[in-house]
């Protein structure tokens, strides 16, 4: 029993463990906007 | 007899030597010159009731490229010590020609070439970009400059860095500005004003570092905790493999 719940808590302890390093290493998510400037936009005002 | 014979042949090759001499007119007016040349014409076809000579119009000059605006930013992102790039590119459209419109409304169509003069032959044109967004830290937080060549892409970044948790709005701006050669006189024009959004979050109140020491030390704990019982674990793996 003893055996049984030592590795209960080292699962758990892993799990954790192993959720935080992801969440605090993963890369953000990005995001992208392409926008197309035609060349009547880039004449003399 | 003979004369027969050769009359066709003589006829198509004075056809084609007719046809030589036209092309290589017609391909004299198309060397180019070293003079300023206008940058591009746009052909507009308007339609009216009255049959008319096609007219020129002339426009003012305008950047001969068309151009694409790439803004590239993280949508969500570790508050805390951690910090992150915002990109933003004004590169060369390739594929971006300028197509002439047409417009058709009635009867008798009428061709107007506008010439749009190359800016860059009169111009020193700067791309200026600015980030604006309270409450997070930016650098550099006030305007970048870069001088726009023909042909050439400019990329501004910023570094970004939210303290707090919370949604951060922003505006990423790009102006260009125009100093005439001859004159001095200087231009400017918005060209984009794009609205972002970026929201900063936490692991249930824990920040970054936290959660980077809190993981590296519960792995080593849990690693330690479950190493005696890795035999056993082999061991119900290879039993459940086996049956």
């Amino acid at each position: 029993m003893n055996r049984k719940a030592r590795l209960f808590l080292a699962i758990i302890i892993l799990a954790i463990s192993v959720s935080l390093l992801i969440w605090a290493y993963s890369p953000n998510p990005r995001e992208t906007r392409v926008q197309p400037i035609a060349p009547s936009e880039m004449q003399l005002p | 007899m003979d004369k027969h014979n050769y009359f066709p042949r003589n006829i198509s090759i004075t056809a084609c030597a007719l046809m030589l001499i036209l092309a290589s007119i017609s391909c004299a007016g198309s060397v180019e010159s070293s003079a300023p040349r206008p940058a591009s014409t746009q052909l507009v076809v308007e339609a009216t009731t009255q049959p008319s000579q096609p007219t020129q119009i002339s426009a003012p000059p305008a950047i001969p490229e068309t151009r694409r605006l790439t803004l590239e930013f993280p949508s969500k992102m570790r508050a805390g010590v951690e910090g992150d790039i915002i990109r933003l590119t004004l590169e060369v459209d390739d594929l971006g020609n300028i197509t002439p419109t047409a417009q058709i409304n009635g009867n008798v169509v009428v061709g107007q070439t506008i010439e749009i003069p190359d800016l860059y032959e009169t111009h020193n044109v700067i791309a200026e970009a600015r980030l604006d967004m309270a409450g997070m830290e930016v650098s550099p937080p006030e305007a970048t400059l870069e001088p726009l060549t023909r042909g050439r892409s400019v990329t501004f970044y910023w570094s970004i860095r939210p303290q707090e948790t919370g949604t951060y709005r922003g505006t990423v701006w790009l102006h260009l500005n125009f100093a005439d050669k001859s004159t001095g006189e200087q231009s400017r024009i918005a060209v984009s004003a794009q609205i972002i959004e970026i929201e900063a979050v936490d692991f249930f109140g824990l920040s970054v570092n936290v959660a980077r020491t809190s993981g590296v030390i519960g792995s080593l704990v849990g690693g330690v905790f479950g190493f005696p019982f890795i035999e056993d674990i082999i061991k119900f793996l290879f039993r459940r493999r086996k049956k």
